[in-house]
């Protein structure tokens, strides 16, 4: 596990299972790469926004998840397929919510964790490193789940 | 996946996200059309409300912001475009190409109604 928060309630336990090597090595490119100060220009410029997005999730339509979720300093929420950490990490700034970001490549859970730190959220948050079939979390430990896109 | 949210969430918990799917009802070879033309991971065979009831969970918003997702998609590829000569330096010129050749597909994919984009919340009872 990656990150300072504790896991609140969830079971840390490392997990990579039920992933093709081949779907694996296409997200390390695209992760790999990192974030540039162009990434951020075409953000900026397509989007109106420097949040540290990727994606098709607008700044406008995080905040419609924070308030589906109904999100609060008390929740427990993970971020399904998080990648850099957008949108969950947003949604843990806009809200104060303890969050949890969930995906496959380490190299994206470590910028999204400098990314909190820019932000100073890295203290509510944690990253595992786990495969969205078989997440390794306690049975209801999680008050909200927040996905951009993964679903398949 | 959808089952497995719904076993970690508590119980009145909610699970809310955005998902690119196909319409329902298409043919073979729309499908293979949708799936040439979409994001490589996210199509899925049956509605994501379905599958969300199916994996347990009561749906309480499925909305069509299809409009949205196409409106964004133009605005990422007028600005790649806007940035060509740092982007090209940056990614280099393969990358580049790829990234401006799945983007123009998706709004392809948009404009012939192969793809949409919903936002779902849906509660554990």
């Amino acid at each position: 596990m990656l990150g300072h928060g504790s896991a609140c309630g969830a079971d840390h336990q490392l997990a990579l299972v039920n992933v093709g090597r081949e779907r694996l090595e296409y997200f390390r490119e695209q992760y790999d790469r990192g974030r540039s100060e162009v990434a951020r220009k075409v953000e900026q410029l397509a989007l109106g926004q420097d949040v540290g997005g990727n994606g098709y999730t607008t700044v406008a339509q995080a905040q419609q998840l924070s308030e589906a979720l109904e999100l609060s300093t008390e929740s427990l929420l993970l971020d399904l397929g998080a990648g850099r950490g957008w949108p969950g990490t947003y949604l843990g700034w806009s809200s104060g919510c303890r969050f949890v970001l969930s995906d496959l490549p380490a190299e994206a859970l470590h910028q999204a964790l400098v990314y909190a730190e820019a932000r100073g959220v890295s203290s509510q948050m944690s990253a595992v490193r786990a495969d969205g079939t078989a997440l390794p979390f306690a049975l209801h430990s999680f008050d909200a789940v927040v996905h951009a896109d993964v679903l398949c | 996946m959808l089952r497995a949210c719904y076993e970690i969430l508590r119980p009145g918990g909610r699970i809310a996200g955005y998902a690119i799917h196909v319409p329902p009802g298409l043919s073979e070879a729309q499908a293979r059309r949708a799936a040439e033309l979409g994001p490589s991971e996210v199509l899925a065979e049956s509605p994501i409300g379905d599958l969300l009831r199916e994996a347990g969970f009561r749906v309480i918003v499925d909305e069509d912001v299809t409009e949205d997702f196409q409106a964004t998609c133009e605005a990422i590829l007028r600005a790649r475009r806007d940035l060509e000569e740092e982007l090209r330096g940056e990614e280099g010129d393969v990358v580049f190409e790829e990234e401006l050749e799945k983007k123009a597909l998706t709004l392809q994919g948009i404009s012939e109604d192969l793809l949409r984009r919903s936002l779902l919340v849906a509660s554990k009872s």
